[in-house]
């Protein structure tokens, strides 16, 4: 049995699912045709009947999606450079990766988890530098709605990436470890520091969904994953014996890492646009 | 008649300026006033509007704010920032030209 709400959630659903209608516009339109409906209603017609007519006056989803996609303008340049880097790092990565299994030095399993833990690490990082570039470019001037919206929904996808990625090389991880050292899971710091890191993406993500929690927010939040991550992959290796790999003492730098994603993040706190009113 | 949509698209800015120059309102409410006026000629396809609103508001011609009608529905709020005004100025001076220019053209004893 249809009724009203569940009709305008499927008509939502559908709307949100054209990309370039964000939520605040889908929030307007679906204001709008309710109280195109209540008219109708008023009016005389059936529920069913005013629902249709108002979602048809009101046009199909793909075109409104349309229109609002011609707003958009050009990516910004973080994001165009950011994308390169992942991708130039997954090709790098691949190729060195597939060379150490060709000459016998890595399994295959092993090798695919390496794959997938630092592409899922980095795309954190590029997700983290992102963010930088948005506290940055938000001193001088605050950024306009539209491009807002446009990388809120950037900074989701590298989150989808990252989670997906990070997720599957800590499966793959426990699987090699099973098959190699005779257990699944240990709480060794590298181990713990990966779950953490599922862990902050999973939240970044959700995050996204929350309706209060603005698009300015969420890329400020994403400078904090540069130091979940950097905890995450250099820290196990100063606490953990079995993942050292003959790494060198990362401590200072680890250091001067998290205090400047948080001087960053604390910068991004403040008004849109204070540099330029202060005359710098 | 209706007004054909390349027109009705051409007008849109300065339809909706000059709505919002009488006072703030909303997407919904812009459209009805608008129908009103045109007695019914001038229809937008309704989610055609709102792009328009938004692109106004990016380029910080108007400013919006959420509201809760007396009947508790949320309405989002347009109105009109002092640039808006500014380009609201030209936008009649351009109209009003166009305007006069087809009338002094479709005069009945015009060559």
């Amino acid at each position: 049995m249809h009724d009203l709400e569940s009709w305008i959630t499927e008509w939502r659903k559908t709307l949100m699912a054209a990309r370039h209608v964000g939520r605040d516009a889908a929030d307007e339109l679906e204001s709008h045709l309710r109280e195109h409906v209540d008219l109708l209603v008023r009016s005389g017609m059936t529920e069913a009947e005013a629902f249709q007519l108002a979602v048809r006056q009101l046009g199909s989803p793909p075109a409104i999606a349309s229109e609002f996609q011609k707003l958009e303008r050009g990516t910004w340049w973080p994001v165009r450079a950011v994308a390169g880097v992942g991708v130039a790092a997954a090709l790098l990565l691949a190729v060195f990766l597939s060379s150490r299994f060709e000459t016998g030095r890595s399994s295959l399993l092993l090798a695919i988890h390496v794959f997938t833990v630092t592409l899922g690490y980095l795309s954190v990082f590029l997700l983290g530098t992102l963010g930088v570039c948005f506290v940055g470019q938000r001193c001088v001037a605050d950024f306009t709605p539209i491009r807002l919206q446009s990388l809120s929904r950037v900074s989701f996808t590298f989150g989808c990436v990252a989670t997906s990625l990070t997720a599957i090389g800590v499966v793959l991880g426990t699987v090699w470890a099973r098959l190699e050292w005779g257990r699944y899971w240990a709480w060794d710091a590298k181990e713990t520091g990966g779950l953490c890191v599922v862990i902050w993406l999973i939240c970044f993500l959700t995050l996204h969904r929350v309706r209060w929690v603005t698009a300015g927010s969420i890329l400020l939040l994403s400078v904090l994953g540069n130091i979940v991550v950097s905890l995450a992959w250099f820290g196990g290796n100063l606490l953990s014996e079995v993942h050292s790999y003959r790494a060198p003492n990362y401590a200072g730098l680890l250091l001067a890492v998290i205090a400047s994603n948080l001087v960053v993040f604390l910068v991004g706190l403040a008004p849109a646009g204070w540099l330029r009113k202060a005359g710098c | 008649m209706k007004l054909e949509k390349e027109l009705v698209a051409a007008s849109s800015v300065a339809l909706v300026l000059s709505i919002l120059s009488e006072g703030e309102s909303y997407g919904y409410a812009i459209i009805q006033r608008v129908k009103d006026l045109s007695g019914g000629q001038i229809a937008w396809t309704d989610g055609m509007l709102y792009p328009v609103l938004h692109w106004l508001e990016d380029q910080r011609l108007v400013s919006s704010r959420w509201t809760k009608s007396e009947s508790g529905r949320k309405r989002k709020y347009y109105s009109l920032q002092p640039e808006g005004r500014k380009l609201l100025r030209q936008q009649k001076k351009q109209w009003t030209l166009v305007s006069s220019t087809l009338n002094q053209l479709w005069r009945p004893n015009h060559a």
